[in-house]
């Protein structure tokens, strides 16, 4: 297997934020959160917020200093 | 507007930095302990989770995204398990090393991180309500 695969499927998931992004944002009712009440929601939760926070830094670790 | 530039700055300074050593350790710490402290401050002990409309609930607006978070998790997790190079099997970390080679790739992806952080906080305060939800 080449990395063709690889990066096909990475750019069909991003398509599918941007598609998920575009649905958010339409006007006729939102079948989809919008990215801000997805946030929102993880940020209030109880223990979703503290996920949130773990992760925020274990991508900033990951990517600039380990 | 003056939070965005200093947010600016520091990620041109923090982009100067090289992984592995203990000046990129320093400058990354710096944002991990404010969000802490950010967190614990503004946030409310007991929070009240964000409560959608009786009708948009029932539309399940989340579940579009987390099939996607699964996807993301799920592809993530083949890649890297994969037998073979790394430039075969492309991850997300491998992917945005390639942004991190160049100073201003760093710079944005550090500046980026920084705002993100900067809205969980503030997401998490009580007095912010995004359009489309209510809280209870």
């Amino acid at each position: 297997m080449t990395s063709a695969l690889g990066y096909a499927t990475w750019t069909l998931l991003l398509i599918g934020a941007l598609v998920l992004w575009y649905l958010s944002h339409i006007a006729r009712g939102p079948a989809v959160a919008r990215p801000s009440v997805v946030l929102t929601r993880l940020a209030t939760g109880r223990w979703l917020r503290v996920l949130l926070v773990l992760a925020w830094m274990w991508a900033g670790w990951h990517l600039f200093a380990r | 507007m003056a939070t965005l530039a200093a947010a600016a700055a520091y990620a041109l300074c923090a982009a100067t930095t090289t992984p592995f050593t203990w000046a990129a350790d320093a400058v990354t710490a710096v944002p991990l302990v404010t969000l802490a402290v950010l967190a614990v401050a503004r946030w409310p002990a007991h929070p009240e989770p964000l409560a959608l409309a009786e009708a948009q609930r029932a539309r399940h607006p989340y579940r579009p995204w987390l099939v996607l978070a699964a996807g993301v998790v799920a592809w993530e997790l083949v890649e890297y398990l994969a037998r073979g190079s790394r430039g075969a099997h492309p991850t997300l970390s491998s992917m945005v090393d390639a942004l991190d080679r160049h100073y201003v790739g760093t710079a944005a992806l550090f500046f980026t991180w920084l705002c993100l952080g900067a809205l969980i906080v503030q997401r998490g305060v009580p007095s912010v309500t995004p359009e489309g939800a209510e809280r209870p």
